[in-house]
């Protein structure tokens, strides 16, 4: 899978950080955080990976500023929906939430793509599912 | 009959597409998932933007140094930030390198390799002072603790709001602990 292949309309970005993207890699876990707009959720973007802007861009417009580059290093690329699942559209035209309740640690399975790090420069596919 | 009772209840086992439940991970998950946690604290946000450029690149990838992702141990901590494995330790065990113990080992996540960066930066004055903090009597620690109360109150007086709060909030939570 490259990146260019993520581009796409079918596909949302959750940006998290190496120890959380490790944890949706290696068992689907995903943390889940409380929105600003709809309580707890997993939140997801159209931003997709492409250059070292997107960095900068997620940070903005999904984090209000509040983050750092470590905090969003990891693109995990998953699907709009899957089976019941589907990722809503928030009042924010960057942001999709899919609601856990008051969840904050869930296994999640079928709506995985795969993920891709920021290694300073550029991002590259680490995982696929 | 058996074979087909089996395969029924690796059905019902297997997770279902699209399915979600409440998670249950190992300790070492989730140890590694509270350091994640600290990393967003407003104090280690605020050591990023001191980093140097080539420190925040190894922050990102430590794999391209060191040959694998997070964590890392005490030894490839020193190797990345120039510290002897003794002062990783030393700083690890006193609290200002933040890290998690798998048994004896000392691990250490991104937050971990930040706050060790931040150690290396310092100047010889600052580790000075957190070595008296760390190391000095009782007494002698409250005395500097009422100086840099003056201090820092005297610094309220002359900044925006949102400086003094975030000044004011690492002494708010001591006062909470």
């Amino acid at each position: 899978m490259t990146l260019r292949q993520l581009h796409g309309d079918e596909f949302l970005f959750h940006y998290t950080d190496a120890a959380r993207a490790d944890a949706i890699i290696e068992e689907r876990c995903f943390v889940s955080g409380p929105g600003v707009a709809r309580g707890f959720g997993i939140y997801a973007t159209d931003i997709a990976p492409s250059g070292a802007e997107t960095v900068e861009d997620v940070i903005v417009h999904c984090f209000r500023g509040e983050a750092t580059p470590a905090e969003v290093s990891h693109a995990v690329a998953v699907r709009r929906s899957a089976g019941d699942l589907r990722f809503e559209q928030t009042d924010d035209p960057y942001q999709w939430v899919l609601p856990t309740g008051k969840l904050e640690l869930v296994h999640i399975e079928g709506i995985y793509v795969a993920t891709a790090q920021f290694t300073g420069s550029r991002w590259s596919i680490i995982d696929e599912d | 009959m058996a074979r087909g009772g089996q395969n029924s209840v690796v059905k019902q086992l297997a997770p279902r597409r699209g399915s979600m439940r409440p998670a249950e991970v190992s300790p070492e998950r989730r140890e590694r998932l509270d350091q994640a946690r600290v990393l967003r604290d407003p104090r280690v946000r605020a050591l990023w933007p001191r980093l140097k450029r080539r420190q925040q690149q190894v922050v990102l990838d430590p794999s391209a140094a060191v040959g694998h992702r997070y964590p890392l141990s005490s030894g490839e901590i020193a190797q990345l930030t120039g510290m002897s494995e003794r002062q990783v330790r030393y700083w690890a065990d006193h609290g200002l390198i933040v890290h998690w113990r798998k048994g004896s080992r000392r691990l250490f996540e991104t937050v971990g390799l930040i706050t060790a960066y931040s150690i290396t930066n310092a100047s010889q004055h600052e580790l000075q002072f957190y070595r008296g903090l760390m190391e000095d009597p009782v007494v002698k620690l409250t005395a500097k603790v009422g100086i840099l109360t003056s201090v820092l109150a005297s610094r309220l007086e002359g900044i925006e709001p949102s400086e003094a709060e975030e000044l004011a909030a690492p002494l708010a939570e001591l006062t909470h602990r």
